[in-house]
């Protein structure tokens, strides 16, 4: 078989072989990525973060299934956009239900416990927490497909060509998509856009407006 | 009519630069969704877009766009994250693929000689079956062809006029067992 010149598709090649290392720098290497767009996608890290560790179990799961043809990327935001997608349906059915809790019914052996020692690190001032949230909200309110195009769009791992596989669409489909989903931003974060950015007074104003 | 010629031309050539312009107009512009343009590609934009108005406000919403949707941050990822999806995977089966999955039909992926003597014997398989059908439609045919044939030998109609009357006088009475008795 003939070396694949993506490394991440080598690395793959070693998971299938059973190397458990290559499996650890994978997801090292995509975790951060990955975990963003699924928190852009359902707005909650901690759900985001439990889909995203089922995102790399299936693909520990299906690694002798993978085709070095592939790149590795559009493969695993395929089944992330499968699982994300999945997901957003159940809550709509049952939004109470938490995703861990439907796992841990399932597992017969329970996990090991490990320490979470990251530290979050406060917000630079109201105003720019006040406007990171308006934009969260604006993107979280775009339709399912326009907002997981722009989401992808905004990672530098994938090319347009490769969104679109992600998104099973045709190139033109995706950027159409993309283009939509950015005029609606547009209109909804109007006053923000005039300013150029973010200012005292586009902040007093939308807050004058909310009471 | 020379100048006529000449101006076209000039109006193709316009015409070409125009679409040309356009096209790395909506190049860049894409590559700007994507990610910050260098101060190279962003000149370049500025430039084309300084010919149009209508260019000029598009783009500014289209930067000021970009830099707002560059504002939304990282999602903070667990510091142990990667040790919990590990030993999750550890304590997980995998599925085996295909071909392990089916081991008694194993060697058909790994070598194309069997693929090909396989897909032979089913070609083989269809043309006999064709032919076997074929035959046996042609026995049916010879069938009904013979049926047709021993109706056309039997005798004309004209025969069976008086048919009913023969047969009445044919038919043997069934003797009356009282008055031989009685008789007797």
């Amino acid at each position: 078989m003939a070396t694949p010149t993506d490394p991440d598709a080598a690395l793959m090649l070693r998971v299938k072989g059973g190397d458990m290392q290559a499996f650890e720098a994978l997801v090292e290497k995509y975790k951060r990525p990955l975990i963003n767009v699924l928190y852009r996608m359902i707005r909650d890290l901690d759900e985001a973060e439990d889909l995203a560790q089922n995102v790399f179990i299936r693909v520990y799961q299906s690694a002798d299934r993978y085709q070095a043809s592939a790149k590795f990327t559009t493969w695993l935001f395929t089944i992330a956009r499968h699982l994300c997608l999945n997901e957003i349906r159940r809550r709509g059915r049952h939004p109470a239900e938490s995703l861990e809790s439907s796992q841990q019914e399932n597992e017969e052996q329970p996990a090991k416990q490990f320490e979470d020692t990251r530290t979050f690190s406060p917000p630079q001032s109201f105003l720019h927490e006040e406007l990171e949230r308006k934009i969260q909200e604006a993107v979280g309110e775009l339709p399912e497909k326009q907002r997981l195009a722009i989401v992808l769009c905004q990672q530098d791992e994938l090319s347009y060509e490769e969104i679109a596989e992600v998104l099973d669409c045709s190139l033109s489909a995706t950027k159409s998509l993309i283009h939509r989903g950015r005029e609606t931003l547009k209109q909804k974060l109007k006053p923000y856009l005039e300013s150029g950015a973010w200012n005292e007074d586009s902040a007093t104003l939308e807050r004058k407006r909310c009471l | 009519m020379e100048r006529r010629q000449r101006n076209s031309g000039k109006e193709a050539v316009f015409m070409k630069q125009a679409n040309m312009q356009d096209a790395d107009y909506q190049n860049l512009r894409e590559t700007g969704w994507r990610r910050a343009l260098t101060p190279s590609e962003e000149q370049r934009l500025r430039e084309i877009a300084a010919a149009k108005p209508t260019l000029q406000k598009e783009l500014d919403g289209d930067m000021a766009l970009n830099r707002l949707l560059g504002r939304i941050p990282s999602a903070q990822v667990s510091s142990n994250f990667t040790a919990r999806v590990t030993d999750a995977a550890r304590r997980t089966e995998r599925k085996p693929a295909w071909n392990e999955r089916f081991a008694p039909f194993g060697w058909l992926s790994s070598n194309w000689m069997p693929r090909f003597a396989l897909g032979l014997a089913m070609v083989c398989c269809g043309v006999i079956s064709f032919r076997e059908g074929q035959v046996a439609h042609r026995a049916q045919m010879a069938r009904e062809l013979a049926s047709v044939t021993r109706l056309a030998a039997l005798p004309p109609m004209e025969w069976m006029k008086d048919f009913d009357t023969i047969n009445k006088l044919n038919k043997v009475a069934v003797a009356d067992d009282e008055l031989l008795t009685a008789l007797q």
